[in-house]
């Protein structure tokens, strides 16, 4: 798997327009972050208009993009700004994600975890991000895990499910495997590498994983399930890895945003200059973009 | 021990030669260039002296994330920084033979001129580390009721181009200053002997300098010098090259506004008034200016 995951990247380049295309194909399915313990309604309003407006003005136009608009998919945030952020995101169609469940431990009482997703459903979030306690995968105890994502399921209602497995504390690819195919058969719309807070993230050989996880269970049962990989994403190229491995591992179909999203705070700006590149052949400054 | 380290920088030398490409050092981390190609350094016999990594645009680039990311030498106390480029002029004194003979080797220099550039060097970082907290600013009084203080503060991210001549000073003589008021350095060292350089990194890596703070990339040096001055994220540039490097530096950064610093074409006397500590000192950083003002 590990073979796989290195060569998987290196087999094509994908360069100039290209590049470019996949950059703004990227920027389409990302799921614009903030999860910090000092985020504030002003922040989150910064990052949604960010949202709405993610590429300079003369980026757009020197690119040819004419009257197609290229967004991120959704925000996400913690569950105090859920309402904010639907207030400042009304009427340009990009979902609203809040993180839940006690995330990123996902240890509190489950009545309370449960109550926190029906708040933020209540609240406008359109999309939940669960987190799943590790122990449960550590311990082996599946039951208990397919009982709890489904009450997770249940609680969402019409919003979107996405289970977060904290893959860097799960131990083995194997735990990864169980932990995605237990939450997909609960009832996940999406599975998710990690919360971004563990010290180890998003790679690539858990992404193979897990992608074969999904690719397994639409096997079985015709049901898509998507991918989320996030924390750690922060450049570029790193998003353009991934972007190949969707395509080589699940399809042009995992290329969208109903079954593939990125987690990312920072990735923005580093696309941001790389697209500057591509029309200037130039290279940019952070500063020279708005803040994300 | 010295015949050792003489076998070891010659490459024309018997069977116990060990052949060693420098590579870059970009971040505080030895990598190699990212497009994996090396380049020939000849001495001034023009005998094969070794090779070093060529350097492309994409080196630059990651030279100058790296170099961005350090901040923390630019928020270090000046008093800190002074500490640091003490200790960088005391493991260079411990290797100035080394370095004497490497310079010998490679221009073909005298052993006494060779010697004299090491002290050289040395001397300037000395005298940088002494500056590093005495170059803080002025307090001006303006024709108002108001005392304005001004501050100098780091430019940021500074492009350092050194020449071929005095592959040693006329780099350090330019590095010396841009750390001491807190930069960071994107350094490309002279293309024709740049194995000075990549000596010195190995002197960076054990002086506690932080990792991004200098970085050395060794290429062509019109290529490069390009890349700098083209390169958004660069703040300031100081090139010491031939004439039409340097009106090519001024002309690709003025989209960018870069501050940039050129010889002219004209070599530069490093011993001499403008090539001496203060001018560089005065580049290197920007003035802010506060105002005060106050009643009766």
């Amino acid at each position: 798997m590990e073979r796989r995951a290195t060569t998987l990247t290196k087999r094509r380049s994908i360069k100039a327009d290209n590049q470019a295309a996949w950059l703004l194909r990227a920027i389409s399915l990302m799921d614009l972050t903030t999860l910090n313990s000092n985020d504030t309604d002003e922040r989150v309003r910064r990052l949604c208009a960010k949202a709405r407006n993610p590429l300079r003005a003369d980026l757009i136009a020197g690119l040819g993009l004419g009257d197609t608009v290229i967004r991120p998919a959704a925000v996400c945030v913690y569950h105090p700004f859920v309402a904010t952020a639907v207030t400042a995101l009304e009427g340009t169609g990009i979902h609203v994600a809040a993180v839940s469940t006690a995330f990123p431990h996902g240890l509190s009482p489950l009545e309370t975890r449960i109550a926190e997703i029906r708040a933020s459903v209540a609240d406008g979030a359109d999309e939940i991000d669960v987190v799943i306690p590790r122990g449960l995968v550590l311990g082996a105890k599946w039951q208990e895990l397919y009982d709890e994502v489904a009450q997770f399921r249940e609680a969402c209602g019409e919003a979107h499910l996405k289970v977060i497995l904290g893959t860097g504390e799960l131990s083995t690819l194997r735990n990864v495997m169980l932990a995605s195919m237990v939450s997909m058969m609960a009832g996940a719309d999406f599975i998710k590498t990690s919360t971004g807070k563990e010290s180890v993230n998003a790679v690539l050989p858990v992404g193979l994983i897990m992608t074969r996880a999904i690719r397994a269970y639409e096997e079985r049962t015709g049901f898509k399930i998507g991918f989320k990989p996030a924390g750690g994403i922060s450049t570029a190229k790193a998003s353009l890895d991934w972007l190949v491995l969707m395509k080589e591992e699940l399809g042009r179909r995992w290329l969208e945003p109903d079954l593939f999203r990125f987690g990312a705070s920072s990735l923005l700006t580093d696309i941001e200059r790389q697209l500057e590149h591509h029309l200037t052949g130039h290279y940019s400054a952070a500063h020279r973009h708005a803040m994300a | 021990m010295r015949r050792l380290a003489a076998s070891l920088q010659r490459s024309d030398g018997d069977g116990s030669f060990i052949d060693r490409t420098p590579k870059l050092f970009i971040g505080g981390k030895q990598t190699r260039p990212d497009g994996n190609y090396s380049m020939a350094v000849h001495d001034a016999k023009g005998r094969h002296a070794g090779e070093v990594g060529l350097g492309s645009r994409k080196d630059i680039r990651d030279a100058v994330s790296a170099a961005r990311a350090a901040k923390g030498w630019a928020g270090a106390t000046a008093y800190n920084r002074a500490q640091v480029l003490y200790f960088l002029a005391e493991n260079l004194t411990i290797r100035a033979d080394e370095f004497a003979a490497r310079i010998a080797n490679l221009t073909g220099a005298s052993t006494k001129s060779a010697r004299g550039e090491v002290e050289s060097s040395i001397e300037r970082l000395f005298e940088a580390a002494g500056m590093a907290d005495k170059f803080e600013g002025t307090v001006h009084n303006p024709p108002a009721r108001a005392v304005t203080l001004a501050l100098n503060e780091p430019v940021g991210v500074v492009g350092i181009v050194a020449p071929d001549e005095q592959p040693l000073l006329g780099l350090v003589a330019m590095l010396a200053p841009a750390l001491a008021m807190g930069n960071s350095v994107v350094a490309v060292p002279s293309a024709r002997w740049p194995l000075v350089a990549t000596d010195l990194y190995q002197v960076l890596e054990t002086s506690d300098i932080p990792a991004g703070a200098v970085n050395i990339v060794t290429g062509r040096t019109g290529e490069l010098a390009g890349v700098l001055a083209k390169h958004d994220d660069v703040d300031g540039l100081w090139l010491v090259a031939d004439s039409a490097t340097c009106k090519a530096a001024e002309l690709e950064s003025t989209g960018n506004l870069k501050r940039v610093w050129t010889s002219n074409g004209q070599a530069v006397d490093w011993n001499g008034e403008a090539g001496s500590l203060k001018p560089f000192l005065r580049r290197a950083v920007e003035v802010k200016n506060v105002w005060v003002p106050y009643g009766d």
